[in-house]
């Protein structure tokens, strides 16, 4: 979901560079806060961000003979919101422009708006639906992993297809860029959803307490884990 | 702590492992398809107005490995913590 650097004309790279940074700070004041007023979940935040530094860090091979690479956002959606995680996407997408030449500066405001905002933040959407509606918790942390993944790809043929609508439109556009990610990336974002579920279920029969304390369970989903306490 | 510390370094060592042989596999990348729609939409007219003045070449692998290679030990370790039953693994 990278945007190579010099790949977003003026004044695009100047949009998401506005509309990315509000988030980003109003992120590293709510990770400030929660290193401040609530270090029982600073253990958590460590796995969730460590965990987009794992995913993000792997190239996969797709079913379609193209590689790409997981982005490991939807657990920190789900524990902290789409602001945390829009930071720790902004530290992992900064050292990859600087060290691997993926994505750029210029285009860090696109990528961070993508993988950090848009993604996470319709994950969470997805949770919270899902969660609502009473679907296996398993399930709604799959959906939402899923989610997160595909959607930044989306929003990234989004932003393209914006900057370079074809002589037809931005739809015509959008579908020639969608056609490039997403269908390498329906594979990547199912077997992250297994993973996160995976991981999900591990912290929860660990620390269900600090998961109802963030609110991301209620108090009905804890009780099955004392059992297995 | 010394089991979470054993943990930290068997996760960083495997996914620093597993990201080199990614970054090292040869199937095309879809940044890189990307940048060929684009050239496809704009008849080749597009050009970057900026590029990167560093590309890691055979380095890539390195540095994956190093990113990955951090957020494994990171989540190893307190994975450890957390499968002990820890209260607060920061605490202990």
């Amino acid at each position: 979901m990278h945007i190579m650097e010099g790949f977003l004309p003026h004044p695009w790279w100047e949009v998401w560079f506005a509309l990315s940074l509000p988030a980003v700070a109003y992120g590293v004041k709510v990770a400030g806060n929660l290193a401040k007023d609530r270090r029982d979940v600073l253990p958590l935040l460590a796995v969730a961000g460590a965990f987009i530094f794992v995913l993000s860090s792997l190239k996969l091979p797709s079913v379609t003979g193209s590689s790409s690479h997981p982005t490991g956002t939807g657990l920190g959606a789900i524990f902290f919101g789409p602001a945390v995680t829009a930071v720790v996407s902004t530290v992992v997408l900064i050292y990859q422009a600087l060290f691997l030449a993926h994505g750029g500066i210029t285009t860090l405001g696109a990528n961070v708006f993508s993988m950090g905002i848009a993604g996470p933040a319709l994950g969470y959407a997805a949770y919270k639906g899902a969660t609502k509606l009473r679907l296996n918790l398993y399930a709604a942390v799959f959906l939402s992993a899923f989610t997160s993944d595909l959607a930044t790809y989306l929003i990234t043929a989004l932003q393209l297809a914006m900057a370079f609508p074809a002589a037809t439109g931005v739809w015509t556009s959008f579908r020639a860029f969608a056609a490039v990610f997403a269908i390498t990336q329906i594979p990547m974002a199912a077997m992250e959803g297994v993973v996160t579920a995976f991981i999900f279920r591990y912290l929860l029969r660990a620390r269900s307490d600090v998961l109802v304390r963030l609110k991301v369970i209620s108090g009905s989903y804890a009780k099955p884990v004392e059992v297995w306490h | 702590m010394k089991e979470a510390l054993v943990y930290a370094a068997a996760f960083g060592i495997f996914f620093s492992l597993l990201a080199l042989a990614g970054s090292n596999q040869a199937a095309i990348g879809t940044d890189d398809l990307a940048k060929d729609a684009i050239l496809d939409i704009t008849g080749g007219s597009y050009h970057p107005w900026l590029r990167s003045t560093w590309q890691p070449g055979e380095s890539q692998g390195i540095f994956f490995g190093l990113q990955a290679g951090l957020g494994g030990a990171v989540l190893g370790y307190f994975l450890c913590r957390y499968r002990k039953g820890s209260q607060s693994p920061l605490k202990k």
